[in-house]
């Protein structure tokens, strides 16, 4: 090799075609939005918009978290079953025994720092799993799928609770400025991930994990540790969308959260997050994310028979993940 | 350029002919020329040692005689008759079969499905008949004396028998020509004498092996003949008298007239200065060293070489946190050092530049400044947030201290030459202002000028006081350090100061020295 002659580095082609992976999503958002207009006029009213950004608010939460995830090439589809465990576990000791919670009646506050608690220890648990006893994430966080929302429907007994203090719900309903409080926050939290991801020694570990883990561990970065956070604050980021899903609802079901990582994982691929890891900004992310959100709002509106909404949305998704193949030039797995 | 055999002188020929017989091989890969005119003739029925340093054309010649590269010019016979077109991928396996240093094996198969995962003997309704795979290789293991068995998996055999099921696999296809790259890298004392055995025993019955080998003793007791490389030329070629292991240290050395460049002048052996690095009987969890001591004093430079598989990497990997020592202390300027990880290694000034810039130097996929600024990021933070700017001035500063070719810090790094790339690894190691440098093997695979930039920085980080523990293969490297260290199975077994590269190479083969 000669010192010279360098291969070519990243091209302008080269970082047009970077940033396309990200944008590879827009494209399909633009038409889903079209399609949209067509279809009912109701969709592009104010309301309907906000309708269907406080909807993919929870989402949205938990693919932040999945995001750091994997970018580090790891795995948790536990998330889903978080997002349904933690705000039961605090609803059960927050409401009254005739409600059915538990008889502690804890206050409203004590209901969020055990939400985002268990949220965490469970991150906690997944980490340590993964990094100290070296098991498959993937694995794991399936057991722990399974293993979580049977604890949900345990202490729950499959009852939904409902009558939430005020405050515990305050984030999933109130509005500021006339818009859902649940959007604010979440855009907030998109902000800073993005900034965290590109501008704080943590995000950046991130990457180098995923891109080389034996190196990143030889040029000094504590591998396990940011490791076992990054599970930590997906796992506390998805108790929190369980809280503001629990606002939303007025109540905590048994069942929230169910089938949510499918929707989580689709929109971060979709949005150039690869499960190889290494790569994707969270940008792309809230793309997959929006286009999600705008297409179920556009099925209902097209009046989609329920039955085959599914399979349409599983299509969409399969001409998403297609078409970001062909914008970024690699398959988006690799 | 191939010669055509006369029909029906080729039975007659066969008799007689050698088992491979090169002749004028050249091959080029774009500016470098890798082989220029090689003649090779080695007899049937014989063991013929492949010798010469890195990069002598060792393994090219390997992948022109096994048909995985076509030579530019030049011919190839097998048994006095024509090498099959390039393009004859089987055919060419049939004749000729290659033993690779890293087995290509599958682990978690049967012995029995490794001989014969190409072509599945079929059974009932063309399902694979197991029955019958497991009786075939049974068979050819049997015929050839190889004490195996098929059932078990392959996982569970000694590393010099899957050795000698791939020898196995390749008998059973016909091969009677083998190639064997490194065979004894990996295997201790008696397997390699296990394996040298039963390869005499192959021989004897008209199997030709063409063993490639650093160990210049094996060379001495297992072939009849060799061949020396040295840089894509022919030194010699010997097929019908004994060789010695003086010949071929001398060979190996031969046109090697040229002064020896060393950087850093020898300790000064001032003892009022506390060493900065000081190892006093450490050993590894895993056995790779044992009790082994060391001292460095500040601005020394200090060369450990060794055989693969000696233990100098995994010394090197320990001293800066990779690997759990059992036993012994390590002391930094008179502090001991117990971290166990590269970070704690970083707090107290030892910065480490490892073995395989792939494998554990940068990340591919970012950017240059990010890759070099990776050791420092706390000094550049606050919370945990680092200003991008301020970044890149310091990766711009490191760029210009290492000249980095080019000069552009938002690059990726596998957009750079290997040389290059280096660069940037030792670029991030010199970052932190370290007291101490642990170098793996720096240049390997690196450019000549690259490579003179990489010696001058290490020159200049000495001149600075920096302590420098150079751990490599190469000798030539080995040679800027004016002491060397020996390390053979765990244990450092000579010291040696200016030593000339004759003495290392003997020191490191285990042989008197002169």
């Amino acid at each position: 090799m000669n010192d010279t002659l360098t291969k070519s580095g990243p091209s302008v082609l080269g970082i047009i075609g970077k940033n396309l992976r990200d944008l590879s999503v827009l494209p399909g958002l633009v038409l889903v939005i079209v399609v949209g207009a067509f279809v009912s006029t109701t969709f592009l009213a104010v309301p309907n918009l906000t309708l269907i950004l406080r909807q993919s608010a929870e989402l949205g939460i938990v693919v932040i978290g999945l995001t750091f995830i994997l970018i580090t090439s790891k795995m948790d589809i536990s998330l889903e079953s978080t997002v349904g465990l933690a705000p039961m576990a605090a609803a059960w000791l927050m409401v009254s025994p005739a409600m059915g919670g538990l008889g502690t009646e804890i206050g409203p506050f004590w209901g969020i720092v055990v939400t985002l608690a268990i949220g965490a220890a469970i991150g906690l648990i997944n980490g340590l799993l993964v990094v100290k006893a070296g098991l498959d994430s993937f694995i794991v966080s399936l057991a722990m799928l399974i293993l979580l929302r049977g604890v949900t429907l345990g202490i729950s007994q499959g009852r939904t609770l409902s009558s939430l203090p005020e405050a515990y719900i305050y984030l999933g309903t109130a509005k500021w400025a006339g818009i859902p409080a649940a959007i604010w926050v979440t855009a907030i939290l998109f902000v800073a991930a993005g900034l965290i991801l590109k501008y704080n020694r943590w995000g950046r570990a991130l990457y180098a994990i995923g891109g080389n883990a034996d190196a990143a561990r030889a040029a000094g970065i504590r591998v396990d540790r940011v490791l076992i956070t990054a599970f930590v604050a997906a796992s506390a980021l998805a108790a929190f969308a369980g809280m503001v899903l629990a606002g939303r609802l007025y109540s905590v079901t048994s069942g929230m959260g169910e089938n949510l990582i499918f929707s989580a994982l689709a929109s971060a691929v979709i949005g150039g997050i690869t499960l190889a890891g290494g790569k994707g900004r969270i940008f792309g992310a809230l793309l997959g994310v929006l286009l999600l959100g705008v297409l179920t709002n556009v099925l209902t509106l097209a009046g989609v028979p329920t039955f085959w909404i599914n399979a349409v949305y599983g299509l969409v998704i399969l001409l998403a993940l297609f078409l970001g193949r062909f914008a970024g030039g690699k398959p988006a797995r690799s | 350029m191939e010669t055509i055999a006369e029909p029906g002188t080729a039975e007659q020929a066969r008799s007689t002919a050698p088992a491979v017989e090169l002749t004028g091989i050249s091959k080029r890969y774009g500016a470098t020329r890798a082989l220029s005119d090689v003649s090779v003739s080695i007899p049937a029925g014989q063991t013929h040692g492949l010798v010469g340093r890195n990069g002598a054309g060792k393994s090219t010649l390997v992948r022109i005689i096994s048909g995985m590269e076509t030579a530019d010019t030049g011919s190839v016979r097998f048994f006095g008759e024509p090498a099959p077109a390039a393009s004859a991928v089987s055919e060419w396996q049939d004749i000729v079969a290659c033993v690779y240093q890293r087995p290509s094996l599958f682990s978690n198969l049967t012995v029995a499905e490794n001989m014969y995962i190409s072509r599945y003997p079929a059974g009932a309704a063309r399902g694979i008949s197991w029955k019958q795979m497991n009786r075939d290789s049974d068979n050819v293991l049997q015929e050839w004396g190889i004490d195996v068995s098929p059932k078990s998996l392959l996982s569970e055999v000694p590393i010099e028998q899957r050795q000698m099921v791939q020898i196995a696999r390749a008998l059973d296809s016909g091969s009677r020509i083998i190639l064997l790259d490194e065979p004894t890298v990996q295997l201790d004392g008696g397997a390699t004498a296990r394996l040298f055995a039963k390869l005499e025993e192959l021989k004897q019955r008209g199997v030709t092996f063409v063993l490639v080998s650093h160990f210049l003793k094996e060379i001495e007791e297992a072939c009849d003949g060799a061949t020396v490389l040295r840089d894509g030329k022919l030194l010699w070629s010997r097929s019908a008298s004994k060789i010695t292991q003086d010949e071929l240290v001398e060979a190996v050395l031969a046109g090697q007239e040229k002064k020896i460049f060393r950087i850093g002048a020898a300790a000064t052996g001032d003892s009022t200065v506390a060493p900065r690095l000081k190892l006093d009987a450490v050993s590894d969890s895993k056995g790779a060293f044992t009790d082994v001591s060391l001292e460095i004093a500040p601005g020394e430079l200090v060369a450990v070489a060794g055989l693969g598989g000696s233990g100098k990497y995994d010394l090197g990997e320990a001293i800066v946190g990779l690997r759990k020592l059992v036993g012994g202390s390590v002391t930094i300027d008179g502090k001991p050092f117990t971290g166990t990880s590269v970070f704690d290694a970083l707090a107290h000034g030892i910065g480490y530049v490892p073995a395989d810039r792939h494998a554990d130097g940068y990340i591919p996929e970012l950017s240059v400044d990010e890759n070099m600024t990776m050791s420092i990021m706390d000094t550049i933070s606050v919370a945990g947030f680092f200003s991008p700017k301020k970044r890149k001035e310091l990766s711009r500063g490191l760029i210009s201290d290492v000249s980095l070719v080019p000069p552009n810090p938002d690059l990726e790094v596998t957009g750079l030459s290997g040389g290059n790339q280096q660069k940037v690894v030792l670029a991030r190691a010199l970052a932190r202002d370290p007291k101490l440098l642990v170098l793996i093997s720096p240049t390997a695979g690196v450019d000549i000028a690259a490579k003179n930039t990489i010696y001058e920085l290490i020159g200049k980080a000495l001149e600075r006081g920096v302590s420098v523990l150079l751990i490599s293969d190469e000798i030539e490297e080995i040679l800027i350090s004016s002491r060397v260290l020996v390390m053979t199975k765990g244990r450092f077994v000579a010291d040696l100061n200016e030593p000339t590269e004759e003495e290392v190479i003997r020191a490191i083969e285990g042989m008197e020295s002169k």
